[in-house]
């Protein structure tokens, strides 16, 4: 449906990758710390992780341990971020669903990336028939809203934040998926995989062998892109009440049912929206920084 | 032109059978249906049993599959959404209006979006790294990070509430359409200033474009005309794949604003599982939207003649 | 760039040709009347303005209070009254039910209020082809009979007392025939009815207006404008969001808007607003269980879960305060609700109690990871419920720290209403919160006469008998007795553990005046006026 150009043009660049990995590693990590939006990305991106891995460790306080004597408190030395409407401690919960947040991204992105992944690479590779019909399908799903896809999805397997994160997943299949395939229709035509093909490589090798590794730049900074949208969706699902399952203090669930505070009590709505907002800035500054980097010609034209 | 505008359209047909298929199967795979939804809950089940038999029956559910997409597809063909299986009025009725509204709502986020967006991102790119470029990227990854009805709340409470300017609810008249599609285009203008500046950073790069500068061509002629005509292109596609979003996937913006679109109408469709609403809007929004990329894909052959149809 | 702008142009056009013929706005063309306005909000358009095809809580809301009224009300005192029927008697076998209707009453197309008018609601909700969502509220009702022109008889197969209840809603309100057959399909967007307000302009989705009906009488003894409406029009404005509500009525868009409460603090204390609380709740929320599943078949088990419940926390962290807490399995707002019984037999917040039930029954937490444990079996348990409204697990998340507190230890589970209420009859869920709204006692027998609502209560002779008895027994006395003893028996199988009766809540603008509702908690909208 997409011509050849367009995808081409929409996506990052990439050149094909003749340097031993090894050093192109060291080189673009060493381009990649060089810049701020990487360091400020880099460090917000860490500090999740951290979050994520040793919160329980470090919060203040059991988030899930409902006070409503001391519901709606605002910030105070004891609370730093207040209380909720239970009374729970914010701060504890926001660390807390730093898990949470970290799965919604690494999961719908693994799924969306390996099925795109494993949809858009042989498609593209071998073309034809099965090309055509994989690329329809993708189509298809393009042509229904994202939210609304994942709200039907949601709505055929239950609500949880398991079937969630699966619905955001599949629902990020055909963006994957095109992109895969347009980067892999520029390098399925470059020397070294004609030269690899005519020394009798077998295909399944080829692909993923020699192609694969090729196109992984633009896949990695569309990853970057893609991530922090996952949280975002989660959250507009949440809205319709189809998202986390309480107690869980996911970021998104936090701030949607409680964002009738908003005026009586901010801190409740502002805790968990200013955290999303810090960890989706952090990921995007470090995306972009990670495109300027892996994009040999969009770095070219910036150092100029 | 004409040959590629039919070949393009013949590409249509099994993404359209597609979609048919797929909306029915969305109703198939959902455990239960409207039917049994409209009377669970009731005093007497004798009664509602027997009621809920009669509609069964309107709606063809007591068929097999085949059958059922059968109904389905002719009443398409002929241009009949079917009715509604909770109020029994024509889904077109009931879509109508509310298709307008968002299409009201799409094009001025759109209007808004692409003015601001591509605006920023040409500036941006003419004045690389200057404190306007450097400016105005911080603040598009602002506006790419920020939860939407975050964003709508602040707007209510600061233009309506604190400023009084505008009104907070209304029947779909320019003010009343303002907030809203500023909320949508301020978030799409985000992510388009950003593409419109690396396309334009890469077209400006290219050898043609430094030819025209060494021939000492009009600065402003060989920015405006030349370089932007072709880093539009991936703009374009952005912006057709960004109306998808745009149909049927506002429903927060419009809850928030009370404006009656059809994402707010498909989000309850869905929970009453209502299925020929829910069905009636994919297909409306999937039409549309591939209209809309059809449209793009025309464009671009316009803009670049060289494009071919590929895949 | 010519290129362009004519491409998006065609873009415009073509979708807006797809966009079908959209639903005109109903314009009925009538005349306004000088006056004032006053402006509410609903969070849900109505899907039709038809009461023989509707019964949903959005058209109930415009429909009861502007243009449709029935045979008799309830007031705040919840005493029974004549309305358009002045009277009415019961047959001695308390199958017939014949209404005196009052003279003189008039459709605002300008038909006469007749015995054949109330036939025909009747034949319509009765017929097949209609398949009235209205038809199973009306019990065995077998037919309506024109006596004379103001006579007119129900008459039923079985005694139907919850009959006092059901006439109150507005699907018992009464269409002019002549409307009616005029408009066939489309009568639901150009109703008539005999009511203070007639509906003049609808723009769906968005808004309804109504005008005053310039020769209305009121005949509700507890409406205080006994003429046609102080207001000249009434508009009713769709809003979702609480939020975006709020907002309006900062702005002066609404004069008034039932709010969460999450929202109601914004407004409380302010000299700009006035609050109206309608306590007298006829809803009620409670947990049921399934009842012939171990450990939840043993009432023992079910007594000590009740007494594990902190409700008062509940109804500080799920409503704001803004609720009642409930002991009894019955509404309060309910005309049969004695809270004495629940004083008596219900299950207050005691801990302890619950402990030392549950160690009685074997329960007892052996290996100190604070789960009690019996045979082999943990006591972890699943508690199911709907999404939509954040009291729900506000409520659930209390109840799930409650229960942790004596060691029994719950998941919460939320689905969407289309799939978890069929799903409490068809997979037997261990516990489900839930809440019901009804206008009558008879909701006990609807929902707790074996084998219940949700299919999972056993047979038990003594307490079936009394639910069977509330929905015949046609005699007011001996019904709030029935409603005594079902209430004790209920009780003391605790079926079902109370938990809180939510009010509902409006925020008014300080210049609205006479804003009251009835036992249902319908506003008299003849009454209000605007102070300038």
């Amino acid at each position: 449906m997409k011509t050849k150009t367009s995808q081409a043009n929409t996506l990052p660049q990439l050149e094909p990758q003749t340097r031993p990995a090894a050093s192109q590693t060291r080189r673009i990590l060493r381009h990649l710390l060089r810049k701020r939006s990487a360091q400020i990305g880099g460090v917000i991106f860490l500090t999740l992780i951290f979050m994520a891995l040793f919160g329980p460790l470090v919060i203040p306080y059991d988030p899930f341990d409902i006070h409503v004597e001391q519901r709606l408190q605002p910030p105070s030395l004891q609370h730093i971020f207040g209380t909720d409407e239970q009374g729970r401690d914010l701060f504890s919960r926001i660390i807390f669903g730093a898990r949470y947040a970290l799965q919604i991204m690494l999961i719908t992105t693994v799924i969306g990336a390996a099925g795109g992944l494993l949809l858009g690479l042989p498609s593209a590779y071998f073309g034809g028939a099965a090309d055509m019909l994989v690329m329809r399908l993708m189509d298809v799903m393009l042509g229904f809203p994202y939210i609304l896809l994942i709200l039907a999805i949601v709505a055929i397997i239950g609500p949880s934040l398991e079937n969630a994160m699966i619905a955001i997943g599949v629902a990020g299949i055909p963006s994957f998926a095109r992109l895969a395939r347009s980067a892999i229709l520029v390098v399925k035509e470059q020397d070294f995989v004609t030269a690899e093909r005519a020394l009798g490589g077998g295909n399944t090798r080829i692909m993923f062998r020699t192609v694969l590794p090729n196109i992984l730049s633009p896949i990695i900074v569309y990853i970057s892109l893609t991530m922090p949208t996952a949280v975002l969706a989660a959250a507009a699902l949440s809205f319709v009440g189809l998202g986390a399952q309480p107690p869980m203090p996911e970021w998104g669930a936090m701030l949607v049912n409680a964002r009738d505070f908003m005026v009586t009590a901010p801190w409740v709505v502002l805790a968990p929206g200013l955290t999303i907002f810090v960890v989706t800035l952090g990921i995007n500054l470090f995306g972009n920084a990670l495109r300027d980097v892996l994009d040999p010609r969009d770095t070219t034209s910036q150092k100029s | 032109m004409i040959s590629y505008i039919l070949r393009r359209l013949l590409y249509l047909l099994p993404v359209c059978i597609g979609i048919l298929l797929v909306t029915f199967l969305i109703k198939a795979a959902i455990p239960t249906d409207a039917v049994s939804m409209l009377y669970s809950g009731q005093l007497t089940e004798e009664t509602s049993a027997e009621a809920e038999a009669i509609i069964r029956a309107e709606f063809h559910l007591d068929q097999p599959a085949l059958v059922q997409f059968f109904y389905y597809v002719t009443d398409i063909l002929r241009g009949d959404l079917g009715v509604s299986v909770r109020t029994r009025e024509p889904v077109i009725d009931l879509i109508g209006y509310r298709y307008l509204n968002t299409l009201k709502l799409a094009f001025a986020s759109l209007a808004i979006g692409v003015i601001l967006g591509v605006g920023t991102g040409i500036i941006s790119a003419y004045y690389k790294d200057t404190f306007f470029d450097v400016t105005a990227m911080t603040v598009s990854l602002f506006g790419l990070s920020m939860p939407a009805f975050f964003l709508g709340i602040l707007l209510i409470l600061f233009f309506c509430v604190e400023l009084r300017w505008l009104p907070v609810i209304g029947d779909g008249s320019w003010k009343h359409l303002l907030l809203p599609s500023l909320n949508l285009g301020l978030i799409l203008s985000a992510s388009l200033a950003r593409i419109t500046r690396s396309s334009m950073l890469e077209v400006l790069d290219l050898e043609y474009i430094r030819t025209a500068r060494a021939k000492g061509l009009n600065e402003r002629l060989v920015v405006f005309k030349h370089a932007l005509k072709n880093a539009l292109l991936p703009v374009i596609t952005i912006i057709g794949l960004q109306i998808g979003g745009l149909l049927g996937g506002a429903f927060i913006i419009e809850n928030v604003f009370a404006w009656h679109g059809i994402g707010e109408l498909a989000v309850k469709a869905i929970i009453w599982r209502d299925f020929t609403i829910t069905q009636g809007i994919i297909l409306i929004s999937a039409a549309t939207y591939v209209l809309a990329n059809l449209v793009v894909d025309i464009l671009y052959q316009v803009i670049d003649p060289r494009v071919r149809l590929a895949g | 760039m010519k290129a362009y702008s004519l491409f998006l142009a065609a873009i415009l056009l073509v979708t807006g040709l797809a966009a079908c013929q959209p639903a005109e706005p109903i314009n009925l063309g009538l005349e306004v009347p000088e006056g004032d306005t006053f402006s509410l909000r609903i969070a849900e358009d109505p899907e039709t303005l038809d009461n023989v095809r509707t019964t949903s809580g959005a058209a109930e809301a415009v429909m009861a209070l502007t243009f449709l009224e029935r045979l008799i009300y309830i007031d705040q005192e919840n005493v029974i009254h004549g309305w358009l029927a002045e009277s009415w008697a019961v047959s001695d076998d308390q199958r017939e039910v014949t209404f005196f209707l009052r003279q003189g009453i008039k459709f605002t197309d300008g038909n006469d209020f007749n015995a054949q008018a109330v036939k025909f609601h009747f034949d319509r909700i009765l017929d097949r082809a209609n398949a009235s969502p209205a038809k199973a509220y009306f019990g065995s009702l077998q037919e309506a009979v024109v006596l004379d022109d103001y006579t007119v008889k129900l008459v039923f197969e079985e005694p139907f007392a919850g009959l006092w209840n059901v006439l109150n809603y507005a699907y018992s309100g009464f269409n002019s025939p002549a409307a009616v057959e005029q408009w066939g399909e489309e009568y639901g967007r150009h109703p008539v009815g005999t009511g203070p307000f007639m509906l003049n302009e609808w723009i769906p989705g968005s808004r309804l207006n109504f005008v005053r009906n310039p020769n209305y009488v009121q005949v509700r003894g507890d409406a205080s404008n006994p003429g046609p409406a102080l207001l000249a029009q009434i508009v009713f404005l769709v809003i979702p969001e609480d939020g975006t509500a709020m907002a309006a009525l900062q702005t002066g868009e609404l004069d008034a808007s039932v709010l969460n409460a999450d929202t109601l603090p914004q407004v409380e204390g302010k000299p700009d607003f006035n609050i109206y609380f309608h306590e007298n709740s006829t809803s009620l929320q409670f947990i049921e269980f399934n009842c012939e599943k171990p450990p939840f078949d043993d009432p023992q088990f079910r007594t000590a879960l009740g007494y594990a419940v902190d409700r008062d926390a509940i109804v500080l962290a799920s409503r704001g305060g803004y609720s009642t807490a409930i002991y009894n399995p019955l509404a309060p707002g309910l005309i049969g609700y004695d809270e004495a019984i629940g004083l008596e037999y219900g299950t207050p917040y005691n801990p302890d109690m619950a402990r030392q039930l549950l160690d009685d029954l074997g329960w007892v937490d052996t290996d100190g990871d604070g789960i009690r444990e019996k045979d082999g079996e943990i006591a972890s348990f699943e508690m199911w419920s709907y999404t939509g409204y954040t009291y729900v697990p506000r409520t659930l998340e209390v109840i799930q720290q409650n229960f942790l507190d004596v060691g029994i230890e719950i998941e919460i589970k939320l689905s969407d209403w289309g799939a978890f209420y069929p799903s409490l009859k068809r997979d037997g869920l261990d516990m489900d919160l839930m809440r019901w709204t009804w206008g009558d006692m008879d909701v006990m027998t609807v929902l707790f006469r074996s084998p219940g609502h949700r299919g999972h209560i056993p047979e038990d002779a003594e307490l079936d008998a009394v639910l069977d008895a509330i929905e015949t027994t046609m005699d007011f006395e001996q019904r709030l007795d029935l409603a005594r003893q079902a209430q004790t028996l209920l009780l003391g199988r605790m079926l079902i553990v109370p938990i809180q009766a939510d009010w509902t809540m409006y925020a008014l603008s300080a210049d609205v005046r006479d804003f009251h509702t009835d036992y249902f908690g319908y506003l008299i909208a003849g009454d209000l006026w605007i102070e300038k």
